[in-house]
């Protein structure tokens, strides 16, 4: 005869496991469902050269350590993805100018802006452009700042914004700006005030 | 005979079980960083302390200021001098790391919140900009809370109040010194984790010569300033919990 208590610590312990497997499960599923949307985001080829509008820039100076309001004309199309991909690449071309005021690499590209409602923005960047960046809290700051603040001068609708890299989440921006997170703009705006004045 | 088979199986599980729980307590005594160094280790809970991060370290050096120069001994070089510069001023100061290890942010954090520090400090350096930066954390947008339990990513909000406080009061104060200054948000960990009054400094040199970053006279300066102005501002800031000593 089996004592009882046998079969309940048994069986106890193998409740015990089957929930831990079903917790596991739970959260690797969690995971899936918070990764980021591309698959389901509608991705749009890249545009037709539209009519010539102005547009804004917030431009980083790196001598300055300061954001600067440049206006420029581009064309834009009304598609407000299309429209934050081609503001994007105006402002990483400046970048890539001869005496720019804040240097990228050459090689250095925007894949491609999801805009997912609510009014959050998923910019994906290439490596090229992320690895190129100066180390630095200030440095990276004036980055992520110019970039989102050209972004909602422009698309008033963004409400927040997320960076990935090459299609993947990025701890860092170049050890520095936290890039795990989606960023209100409402905050960012509030840092790009005390980069602009000085 | 079954009966040895069930204990066995009994036995065998409960080993499993006995493993598993070592493991986990193992992993979590590993993830613990080096305990603070400190000049002045005792049982006893001081009533104010300040904790010192010299940010980067070990595999992470930072930015490279110059090809010779990484951040990571730069910003341990000013982390020495201002916990010296505390003491000085009879204020309890220790240092999160004391030699070139890697830390993990989360390590960090983990290490601050449960040291309860009066105030936490973090000192990164560049060659961007002109003196001292002062930086408070920039939370992320979190969608939902966890019920009692505060987000990891947003854990500094509940004290991001007195850590602007005493970032406003710290700046003037280094200006008064001749060092530029200025205010900043970042979005930097693990100021975001944090569960105490909290800023990060970032130092650049003020002639624009990476050199002086390394030099004793410049890190004397800093560490004066900054010296003076959290001892101006502690005053501000809740005692630890605990007794004390
Ligand atoms: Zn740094």
């Amino acid at each position: 005869m089996i004592p009882r208590q046998y079969w309940i610590m048994t069986a106890l312990l193998f409740l015990l496991a089957l929930a831990m497997a079903i917790y596991v499960w739970q959260l690797r599923r969690r995971e899936v469902l918070n990764s980021p949307p591309p698959a389901t985001a509608q991705h749009v080829a890249p545009p037709a050269a539209g009519p010539l509008q102005q547009a804004t820039l917030w431009v980083a100076y790196d001598k300055e350590a300061a954001l600067h309001r440049e206006r420029i004309s581009i064309p834009l199309t009304s598609n407000q993805q299309q429209r934050a991909e081609e503001l994007l690449r105006a402002l990483m071309n400046r970048y890539a100018e001869k005496n720019s005021p804040h240097p990228i690499a050459a090689a250095s590209e925007l894949h491609d802006v999801y805009l997912v409602d609510p009014g959050l923005a998923v910019l994906d960047l290439n490596a090229t452009f992320v690895d190129s960046q100066t180390s630095g809290v200030l440095a990276e700051e004036l980055t992520l700042a110019s970039i989102m603040e050209t972004l909602t001068a422009n698309i008033p609708s963004i409400l927040r914004v997320k960076i990935l890299v090459d299609g993947h989440e990025r701890e860092t921006l170049a050890g520095h700006a936290d890039l795990s997170g989606a960023y209100d703009v409402a905050e960012v705006s509030e840092l790009a005030k005390q980069l602009t004045t000085r | 005979m079954r009966l040895s088979k069930i204990q066995a199986l009994g036995s065998g599980c409960g080993c499993v079980a006995a493993i598993f729980l070592c493991s986990v307590l193992v992993a979590r005594q590993e993830a613990r960083p080096s305990s603070p160094t400190s000049g002045q280790q005792t049982g006893a809970r001081i009533e104010r302390l300040v904790l010192i991060d010299p940010a980067h370290g070990g595999s992470d050096t930072g930015a490279m200021l110059n090809p010779a120069i990484p951040e990571k001994d730069v910003n341990l070089a000013f982390a020495r001098r201002l916990r010296q510069e505390l003491s000085n001023h009879g204020l309890p100061a220790q240092l999160l790391r004391d030699e070139d290890t890697t830390l993990t942010a989360d390590q960090r954090a983990a290490r601050v919140n449960s040291e309860h520090p009066t105030l936490y400090i973090t000192i990164h350096s560049t060659s961007l900009g002109s003196g001292i930066t002062v930086i408070n954390a920039l939370l992320p947008a979190v969608a939902s809370t966890h019920g009692l339990f505060l987000p990891w990513q947003t854990a500094q909000s509940t004290w991001l109040a007195q850590s602007r406080l005493v970032s406003t009061l710290v700046t003037p104060t280094i200006e008064r010194w001749g060092l530029p200054a200025r205010l900043l948000l970042a979005p930097l960990r693990p100021l975001n984790n944090v569960t105490a009054p909290a800023f990060a400094i970032e130092i650049a040199p003020m002639n624009g010569d990476i050199l002086q970053l390394a030099s004793v006279e410049y890190q004397r300066l800093i560490s004066t300033a900054m010296a003076n102005a959290v001892v101006g501002t502690l005053g501000l800031l809740p005692a630890r919990p605990g007794p004390i000593s």
